[in-house]
């Protein structure tokens, strides 16, 4: 398994984790809002995204836009 | 990967975020965090994974698969414009016709090569209602959100259409009955009978009435009001909307299903959205996404995101009352209208919305015929030689379009069989010399698909975790076709 799929589930895993955790972790307000919308409404999408970046190889032609 | 995210954006999967976030409140959050996370997944899977293509995409039965996948696809789509054309007061055909002229338009390969500029078309059309409605309410969303959490219950506004006007319940093809908590006096606007599930000393009675018109029915705290045909409802102001949850904190923070079975089904969803994305790539990828195309794709999915949260926040907040019978999507697209009623401007908003999603519609209508076309080898050139095809494939859809089918769960659907079927040929790739396992994987991933979903179609019940899995059949479909390849593999070695 790819680096960046192991990240895109280690971040979805979290996400489970905050469902499941005890004491109403995921209930905790930060900000006026829940840990568990902070985590899955804004930072793991956008770290979702940033693991996928770190983690595509570079290519040489970049140039190729046709996906 | 710009044609993945085009197709993701199809208007019955963007809506779907909203709906799960506004009837689901904490377990929608699964569904927001996947349609970010299932594309990434699928370019990650590009990545490694693009050397078994050329050869399995050429492959009959697979193209089968990925055919039927975009098949299900346009008709969520064009059920999503009948429930928008029923839920507006008109006949379904008036939402699907237009839909599919519009489609038939984008047969004319000119008019197809521009679908990439409909992408950022239709999204700036749905943020633009979004920051009209943000800018209304005076409240942004963080603030919002901390309202509906921790408001005691959801009630119907005194100025609510439900309440002032009255609307139609029976949208969908499935019987429903709405659940009361509290007495609630309801007056039906059509004439014809009214029939209450009552709870009397624990034993479960029916009673039915057919009222003059005018006249209403009050039902108390556990009675449950059955539709199974469409019926226009008046309800009372200040009451609990039957169908929302208990209160904020209970949406905000809680789940109504048991530990185990709230696994499952999160197993369940990340393997039909992941999978189902990584399907819908299919075997149209002969190079690796670069960082940029994953970056700015990622960007709009983003933004979309973005979009669907705000949407959901607001719906709830102000529009409890479309928690009546079960949020559907179609009725999402009249938000702006509800929150800044009484200006015409709400309708105009709803207006640009609906035409942001038309143009959505179409990129992905567009995006998937070229993904198809590219599976099967033929790129660059492939939008002149399958109109044929792609007419047949428009009018089947648009005719099973009549019928009245939830849009999501088409596209849960349609997502699973690319999961059960496509996905782990991709995951696994083709077991080299033996043609014959690929074909025997996916013919055993689509029989098991289809025939736990016409189980769960059929009504077919199974304790709450055989529940599940009837709901997504790709937990046993893609474990099954994925361990044939798995066998054929080793026994290559």
């Amino acid at each position: 398994m790819s680096g960046g799929l192991l990240g895109l589930g280690l971040i979805l895993a979290g996400l489970v984790a905050l469902f499941l955790a005890p004491w109403g972790l995921g209930a905790i307000r930060i900000g006026g809002i829940g840990l568990a919308w902070w985590y899955g409404g804004v930072v793991g999408p956008v770290l979702g995204l940033i693991v996928t970046l770190a983690c595509l190889p570079a290519r040489p032609d970049d140039s190729d836009r046709s996906q | 990967m710009t044609r993945l995210v085009a197709a993701w954006l199809t208007p019955a999967l963007l809506l779907g975020v909203p709906s799960a976030l506004i009837a689901e409140g904490r377990d929608g959050l699964w569904v927001a965090l996947l349609f970010v996370i299932a594309p990434l997944v699928a370019a990650s899977t590009a990545v490694s994974r693009r050397a078994a293509w050329p050869e399995a995409g050429r492959r009959t039965f697979p193209l089968v698969a990925m055919l039927l996948v975009v098949g299900l696809l346009l008709w969520a789509n064009l059920s999503l414009a009948g429930d928008v054309a029923s839920w507006m007061g008109q006949p379904r055909w008036r939402g699907i016709l237009p839909a599919v002229v519009a489609l038939a338009g984008l047969l004319w390969p000119r008019a197809a090569r521009a679908w990439r500029w409909l992408v950022p078309a239709g999204l700036l059309a749905l943020v633009l209602p979004v920051a009209v409605v943000v800018h209304a309410s005076h409240t942004d969303p963080i603030a919002t959100w901390s309202q509906v959490a921790s408001q005691p219950a959801f009630r119907f506004g005194a100025g609510s259409p439900w309440v002032t006007e009255g609307r139609a319940l029976g949208l969908r093809s499935r019987p429903q009955a709405l659940s009361f908590e509290e007495e609630h006096r309801v007056t039906p606007l059509d004439p014809g009978p009214v029939r209450v599930e009552v709870r009397d000393q624990g034993r479960l009675q029916v009673q039915e009435w057919t009222l003059a018109p005018g006249q209403s029915v009050t039902l108390r705290p556990g009675d449950r009001l059955q539709v199974d045909h469409e019926m226009r409802l008046k309800f009372e102001a200040n009451k609990r909307v039957p169908g929302a949850p208990l209160s904020g904190i209970a949406w905000a923070d809680t789940s109504p299903f048991p530990r185990g079975v709230m696994l499952i089904r999160l197993l369940g969803l990340a393997l039909t959205l992941a999978g189902g994305a990584v399907g819908l790539v299919g075997f149209a990828a002969p190079t690796a996404p670069t960082r940029a195309s994953v970056g700015l794709a990622g960007l709009v999915l983003l933004v979309s995101l973005g979009w669907a949260e705000c949407w959901a926040i607001y719906a709830a907040r102000w529009a409890p009352e479309l928690f009546v019978g079960g949020v559907s999507a179609a009725a999402l697209v009249e938000l702006p209208a509800l929150l800044l009623r009484p200006s015409p401007w709400g309708s105009r908003l709803a207006g640009v919305g609906l035409a942001g999603l038309a143009a959505l519609f179409l990129a992905a209508s567009v995006a998937l015929r070229e993904q198809l076309a590219m599976a099967e080898g033929e790129e660059g050139g492939p939008l002149e030689s399958d109109a044929g095809l792609w007419g047949g494939v428009f009018a089947v859809t648009a005719l099973a379009a009549l019928w009245p089918v939830e849009p999501w769960s088409l596209v849960l659907t349609a997502l699973g069989l690319g999961a059960s079927t496509v996905a782990p040929l991709i995951f696994l790739g083709m077991p080299t010399g033996r043609p014959a396992a690929a074909a025997c994987a996916v013919g055993v991933g689509l029989a098991l698909f289809l025939g736990l979903t016409a189980l769960g179609r059929l009504g077919v019940q199974g304790g709450s975790v055989g529940q599940t899995l009837l709901t997504y059949p790709a937990l046993v479909a893609t474990p099954v076709a994925g361990s044939i390849l798995w066998v054929a593999h080793r026994l290559l070695r």
